[in-house]
């Protein structure tokens, strides 16, 4: 025990997390120094506007304080052996005072949907407040800098890649963008986008408006990430979502009262992942991130899903065998328009609470933005597709028969369905005569076969005051007709726990797939797990073992986690 | 179980289904005591017992936002947070409007001061019966 306040390193001051790099919080003649100390071999460097301009008008890249110098700060990362990949905030950013803005052009607090200023702290205990991006002067002080970063890195030959990245945080299980703004000045631009669309909409009802006003935030969110593009030029490789751990304003009063405990924090990972967002624990008090929670954030995010999501334009490559993706059973289709949350949900219908208590976090939720990253179909995963009627347009119509005529598995919740789309797949059934077989089992169900495809349509509609227990019924009965192999975990309640999966390799025949469970015990209760094997599964490795005691017997794997214990067990599938 | 030391409430008046064409009205967003978030069931049961006006027979008004409401007006909103209080034999409550709260955050520096504010700056209700009760009190 110390009686002291304790004093954060420095080494945790610049790499929050991740392998995030603040270089602006240490002098340049220590950046040598630091990154030699640094284990990793990428570092993540995220730019900081305010810092390069205090105006908005003028530049700072080398010119005045050396910290500046991002030519410098390649140069050396290069010479130690790290790889630079550069994230350009393209929405207010939490982790940076007045949310990155130049302090001349932090001049209106931003809102978020319940009206009230975001407030955020870092991992130093800095209060952090954001402002807003709606504002036309801050638009245009982003295009000057921009422009000035592009023609930097095109000047100094900089050849490290540059993602730009968009801000946000969890609420209630939803990812909410910082770019989502309520605030006078948000208000007083959306006018004059009404203004400009006025032909079409003269008078417009509370539903037409809440479209409105998140096509117009979508809009202003393109026109940043588009001129990003545009003046980085070759640099920029894309846009991430990232997910900011406590970044949302329950998190931010639950840490003012000093009370806030890592399970606060894990679930909104395993979250993020389950989005294809990518969290980040840079606002975290340093002392919280010691022992399992920081080992999350290395197994699961900065060692492994981080890296695949910067390697290339798609989540996962399959073809590398050495690398453990996600394991995803389901592939959940949710779209962001505004709008959708207000028709029949999954969480309406009870599916997540399914998921959870079988699969644990085994499954994506797909969106219209990352609808491309699922689209390629790996050669030893199968997913079942679960979508709704009512977000059903051309493009998903589209995926659906794709997915279902390359024996993928699809289930459609026909409520919200238009009569078009209804049309259509019953032109589409008789079209290539296929069987509709139908039974009613809480709702009407029908099921449609074509070679290992599978298309199963429910009727959301017509269930009537169900229970929990019932839905749970309904989606146990359903999904046990696609047959997954998977090996449920008893008694796991308050135990974090991941599957991740990757193809055998050639000395690994005997098996088709190894599947990888990550168990982390963040509570402060001894726990004791167990796994009935069925003959499909083998034990294959136990790794990374701190306070755990694993024990295998035939058919069942027991394993014992003291508080804050974690352990790595690998599994050989084979069929 | 131990006293609640003090409790901060966050309001706005809103409308919280304009699609409904609902009436606007007041809602509580967030109520904290010195552990964190507060315990929303309690909170909830006064609510459902005491104050459950005619806006909300209105489903949309039962929703899944969390918010605690609607109540007719700041009156109500008062009496509700005092009464919240006196159940959990709290010293005293703030009650903050959101505009409150933003301007408070605007004007803080530092997050203690801003805790500190969200404390002191609001509609502070003092639980008198609480003082008036000693150390005995605790155990008969």
């Amino acid at each position: 025990m110390t009686l002291t306040t304790p004093v954060p390193r420095d080494i945790d001051t610049v790499f929050p997390g991740e392998n995030w790099f603040f270089y602006w919080k240490t002098s340049a003649s220590l950046w040598r120094t630091k990154l030699q100390e640094f284990p990793g071999t990428r570092i993540i460097i995220p730019l900081n506007w305010s810092f390069h301009s205090d105006t908005g008008d003028q530049f700072d890249f080398d010119e005045h304080r050396p910290e500046t110098n991002l030519k410098k700060l390649v140069d050396i990362a290069q010479e130690v052996g790290k790889q630079v990949v550069f994230f350009l905030p393209l929405t207010p950013a939490p982790f940076l005072p007045n949310g990155g803005l130049p302090h001349l052009l932090a001049r209106s607090l931003a809102l978020n949907t319940e009206q009230m200023a975001y407030g955020v702290v870092d991992a130093d205990d800095n209060l952090f407040k954001i402002y807003s991006f709606f504002d036309p002067r801050v638009f245009e002080a982003f295009e000057r800098f921009v422009k000035k970063l592009g023609q930097y890195f095109f000047e100094n030959r900089i050849a490290a890649d540059l993602w730009g990245i968009r801000s946000g945080y969890f609420k209630d299980g939803q990812f909410r963008s910082f770019m989502e703004d309520s605030s006078n000045t948000f208000e007083q631009a959306f006018s004059r986008f009404l203004k400009g669309k006025k032909g079409e909409t003269d008078t417009l009802s509370p539903i037409e408006e809440k479209q409105l006003a998140f096509e117009f935030n979508k809009t202003i969110q393109d026109l940043y990430t588009g001129t990003a593009k545009d003046c980085i030029g070759q640099n920029f490789e894309g846009t991430l979502e990232v997910a900011f751990l406590g970044g949302s304003t329950s998190k931010f009063l639950k840490r003012l009262s000093g009370t806030i405990s890592t399970v606060d924090y894990s679930s909104e990972i395993y979250e993020a992942l389950a989005k294809d967002i990518i969290p980040s624990s840079v606002l975290i008090n340093h002392r919280l991130k010691k022992g399992v929670l920081t080992r999350e954030l290395n197994d699961l995010v900065a060692n492994s899903y981080l890296p695949a999501r910067l390697a290339a334009n798609t989540a996962y490559d399959f073809e590398d065998i050495a690398v453990f993706s996600p394991l995803s059973f389901f592939k959940v289709y949710e779209k962001i328009d505004g709008l959708s949350s207000m028709f029949q949900s999954w969480e309406n219908l009870n599916l997540w609470n399914y998921l959870h208590s079988t699969y644990g976090w085994s499954y994506k939720v797909i969106s219209s933005d990352t609808l491309k990253l699922h689209e390629t179909k790996s050669p030893y995963q199968e997913f079942i597709h679960l979508v709704h009627g009512h977000d059903v347009d051309r493009t998903l119509f589209n995926f659906i028969l794709k997915t279902f005529m390359n024996g993928g598995r699809v289930i459609l919740n026909r409520s919200g369905l238009s009569e078009e789309y209804t049309k259509r797949f019953e032109t589409f059934f008789l079209e290539n005569n296929l069987t509709v077989e139908k039974v009613n089992f809480k709702t009407t169900i029908q099921n449609i076969s074509l070679g290992e495809g599978r298309l199963v349509l429910m009727d959301g509609d017509q269930f009537k005051d169900m229970s929990p227990a019932d839905y749970e019924e309904f989606w146990k009965k359903l999904v046990e007709t696609f047959s997954l192999l998977h090996i449920p975990i008893q008694n796991v309640e308050g135990i974090d726990y991941y599957w991740r999966t990757r193809p055998s390799s050639t000395n690994e025949l005997k098996f088709e797939e190894v599947r990888r469970l990550s168990l982390y015990n963040p509570t402060s209760y001894r726990k004791k797990i167990k796994m009935n094997l069925s003959k499909n599964f083998v034990v294959y490795k136990v790794l990374d073992e701190i306070n755990v005691i694993v024990q295998t017997f035939p058919n069942e794997l027991e394993i014992e986690l003291s508080p804050e214990g974690s352990v790595i067990v690998d599994f050989g599938v084979f069929s | 179980m131990n006293d609640t030391e003090y409790i901060v409430g966050i309001y706005n008046y809103i409308n919280a289904a304009p699609e409904l064409n609902a009436d606007s009205a007041y809602y509580i967003l967030y109520l904290l005591d010195e552990k964190g978030l507060l315990d929303r069931s309690i909170a909830l049961k006064i609510y459902e017992e005491r104050f459950k006006s005619s806006l909300a027979t209105t489903e949309s008004y039962t929703n899944s936002s969390k918010m605690i409401g609607p109540f007719d007006s700041t009156d109500q909103l008062n009496q509700f947070a005092f009464q919240l209080c006196e159940e959990l034999n709290a010293a005293k409550v703030s009650l903050l409007s959101v505009q409150e709260y933003n301007q408070l955050l605007e004007s803080t520096q530092s997050a203690p001061d801003f805790h500190r504010d969200l404390l002191e700056k609001g509609n502070v209700m003092e639980n008198i019966e609480r003082k008036k009760k000693g150390f005995l009190s605790r155990f008969f």
